[in-house]
């Protein structure tokens, strides 16, 4: 029988372990194939981009599948992942998840073209004809929203507080209770502005904030009433009001009088130096308490909120870290089923209270903030009822304008404050008085090259495409 | 004609076609497709303009691109005129027969590209931190004492704490950290050159009276310049495609004020980040001309080196 197989002549001069190469080639794809990716039979996908996200739906989806029509399989896929295949979906065609869960710095790259090739669904009108925009606050939608209509449904608001380290404070028998201002904190923080090892250099500050960290600069901006965007979306880096917090910022950095320090987030160094002491307050968002909680159990009660000091008497006392929405893609099918249940996701009352027993984030959904959950006291905060104190600042969240051109302008802002931190060190310029002038000029540049982006893109902006466009349309 | 006598004039075609099916089909394509795709401002097929010359145009105008250049040609210089001396050195070392741990050191040099480009560039991050990171606690370490003898002349400890590696030194940062990734993995050609250069050619310019040093000159470099030429030529292409390491060691991938910007990061950036695969494209072909002006140069000037 073997003898009647006919072998092609190549194939027959193949060595032993040539052959057992493509066999095991042969035999492992036909296994993979035959094996499929091993994912539940459902109706829909959704990715997410985090495991703690992940890991509050996941039990939720489970039981829901068993009962439901409509089954949604969860995966999560991870941030940067998630950017490269949502892009790779919405601008090649390929098949993306049917719901996708992104944050701000992702769901601007779909906002990249023309409004009518954003691949997330609009749902504006659905939004309108559900009384959503009365039920959720105004804030949580600026991030998704774009040239006037919504792409996702927000989930959260992401109020932020001033995290501090209540045992050092105390001991100090300083009272922060009175404190309104930056200024007044850090005249307050004074007496732990401290040199512990006598070497001559000041190691304990009164507040975490530096230069490299993008999200500090811009929740301090926004806090502030700047920020890279006006409330329209057009461009604003140079404002005076930015040239002016910015100096102010890196006058806090620099100098004698340093009273900020570089405390990395989201990193093994950074997480031992807050152990350390090296700073007593922190920017904390509501989903920071839950890092917090997780990385540094050895400050169980020793850390205390308050609300954000204001730039100036009467200020705004919080300001806004991070985000994320749901959005439906517009290539789905099933866009009324999925809508029910991104819904359910992120508009129901178990869902709200699993999210801020598991993850501290706070709903955006004002009917949901009467639930007794958030006014229990949290040990970890110093018995404080942290969800009452997060809801009672979320109305005063400022907005952010959603923008395709988010990342370089934070990018850009962000080099003109560490340009001016690299001035004042070189030139022993600390005061910010003597910053704000060349801060002024700094936020120019920046603002002039985000500008040059803008007008380079042929869809938003329109230089290049009127000087030179001469191709087919969308 | 019989299967047999057909096949062997075949074969050859069926063997190869997996490959040129997977070349045509990610890169011969796709590289035809990019000439298009850079003069073109595009959010996918359905919303694309052409805009002609206007993103090389840009790229020509753009400072960023030219402070990424800048960045790419220090970095690279840095490979050339300390990471290969160096990588000859330990090769030369480790090349005496008289050393003994010969291979275990051999191994120690090479060990960085076992554990690979992303573990060493996680670790560098950490080793470079400031405060609490392994090279700023041994600088401390050292001005410690060194203060105690002549005070006022060092910086104190805690400001060596504050070194910034990964701020105001990011190139620097890099540069060591390529240094350590790369040095043993050059030994290692540098090492295979060294150990087939002529025993009887450097027995004979020892009885000439040749020094070590002269050897070295005239005998061992003219011996082992097809592979130096060939480890340049490799460590300048790297170079100019350094990616991952600022990606992963700096804050937003570039460092502040731009200074671990690299002409690979800019591209990603344009192309991923901004969504702006037109510009990204363009970025990407200025480089490939830049490369290939760099390779034709590499070889005129080691064929006019070889000429008598």
């Amino acid at each position: 029988m073997l003898d009647r197989l006919s072998i092609h002549p190549a194939l027959r001069s193949l060595s032993a372990g040539s052959a057992a190469v493509v066999a095991l080639a042969i035999i492992s794809s036909a296994i993979v194939i035959a094996r499929g990716d091993g994912r539940p039979e459902t109706e829909a996908t959704m990715w997410t981009f985090a495991a703690p996200h992940f890991d509050i739906y996941k039990p939720v989806l489970d039981e829901r599948n068993q009962t439901a029509g409509f089954r949604v399989d969860l995966i999560n896929i991870g941030r940067q992942v998630m950017d490269r295949r949502m892009l790779g979906g919405f601008l090649g065609g390929v098949p993306t998840a049917d719901l996708l869960e992104a944050e701000r710095s992702t769901a601007s790259l779909a906002f990249a073209g023309p409004l009518e090739a954003v691949g997330f669904l609009d749902i504006t009108d659905r939004l309108e004809a559900e009384g959503l925009f009365d039920e959720i606050v105004p804030a949580a939608f600026s991030p998704w929203t774009f040239e006037g209509r919504v792409f996702g449904i927000p989930h959260d608001v992401h109020p932020v507080m001033l995290g501090y380290r209540a045992d050092l404070v105390d001991a100090a028998g300083i009272d922060l209770s009175r404190v309104e201002t930056w200024d007044e904190l850090f005249a307050a923080l004074e007496p732990l502005r401290q040199d512990l090892d006598g070497d001559g250099t000041i190691d304990r500050f009164p507040m975490s904030l530096w230069h490299t960290n993008s999200d500090m600069i811009e929740t301090m901006l926004l806090q502030g009433g700047g920020g890279a965007f006006a409330a329209d979306g057009s461009l604003a880096i140079d404002r005076p009001i930015n040239a002016d917090m910015v100096a102010r910022m890196v006058s806090w950095m620099v100098g004698p009088g340093q009273v900020a320090a570089d405390v990395p987030e989201f990193n093994p160094a950074g997480t031992q130096q807050k152990l350390e002491g090296r700073a007593v307050a922190y920017l904390m968002p509501d989903w920071m308490c839950n890092i917090w909680r997780r990385e540094l159990p050895q400050l169980h009660g020793k850390v205390r909120l308050m609300p954000l000091p204001a730039w100036e008497p009467g200020g705004r006392r919080t300001s806004v870290w991070g985000g994320a929405m749901l959005g439906i893609a517009k290539a789905a099918d099933n866009h009324d089923e999925l809508w029910e249940f991104a819904k359910f996701l992120y508009l129901s009352d178990d869902l709200a209270r699993e999210l801020y027993r598991t993850g501290d984030i706070v709903t955006p959904v004002r009917s949901l903030w009467d639930d007794p959950i958030f006014d229990e006291p949290d040990p970890y905060f110093s018995g404080q009822r942290k969800g009452r104190m997060y809801i009672e600042l979320a109305d005063d969240v400022p907005l952010r304008a959603a923008s395709p051109f988010f990342t370089q302008a934070r990018m850009e802002v962000l080099n003109a404050v560490s340009r001016l931190h690299g001035y004042a060190a070189d030139n022993g310029v600390y005061t910010a008085d003597g910053l704000r002038p060349i801060a002024a000029d700094y936020l120019r540049d920046a603002h002039r090259d985000v500008q040059r982006i803008i007008d380079r893109n042929a869809f938003h902006g329109g230089s290049v495409a009127a000087g030179a466009a001469g191709g087919a349309g969308p | 004609m019989s299967g047999a006598a057909s096949g062997p004039s075949r074969a050859p075609y069926a063997l190869l076609a997996p490959f040129v099916i997977l070349f045509v089909v990610f890169t011969l394509w796709p590289l035809v497709q990019s000439v298009p795709l850079s003069m073109s401002h595009t959010f996918g097929p359905g919303a694309s303009l052409h805009v002609g010359w206007s993103k090389f145009s840009l790229a020509l105008e753009d400072p960023r691109f030219y402070t990424a250049l800048r960045n790419t040609l220090v970095f690279t210089a840095g490979s050339v005129f300390i990471q290969l001396p160096v990588a000859l050195a330990l090769a030369v070392a480790l090349n005496q027969p008289w050393l003994r741990g010969r291979t275990l050191f051999r191994l120690a040099f090479f060990a960085p590209q076992l554990v690979g480009l992303v573990f060493t560039a996680v670790l560098a991050r950490v080793l470079f931190q400031k405060q609490n990171g392994l090279a700023n606690t041994l600088l401390a370490e050292i001005v410690g004492p060194l203060n105690s003898l002549a005070p006022g002349v060092f910086p104190s400890p805690g400001a060596m704490l504050e070194t910034p590696w990964l701020e105001g030194l990011a190139l620097t940062t890099l540069i060591v950290t390529a240094l350590w990734m790369y040095a043993g993995f050059n030994m290692v050609f540098f090492l295979a050159a060294l150990q087939n250069v002529s025993r009887e050619l450097e027995e004979a310019a020892t009885i000439d009276g040749a020094g070590r040093w002269a050897r070295f000159r005239h005998v061992t470099i003219p011996a082992i310049r097809p592979v130096a030429a060939f480890v340049v030529l490799l460590s300048i292409i790297g170079s100019f495609q350094l990616f991952e390491m600022p990606y992963i060691m700096l804050e937003e991938g570039t460092g502040p004020r731009d200074k671990g910007l690299t002409l690979v990061t800019y591209l990603y950036k344009n192309g991923f980040e901004a969504g702006d695969l037109g510009y990204a494209t363009a970025i990407g072909w200025l480089l490939a001309l830049l490369l290939g002006g760099v390779a034709v140069a590499q070889r005129v000037l080691v064929r006019d080196e070889a000429k008598p």
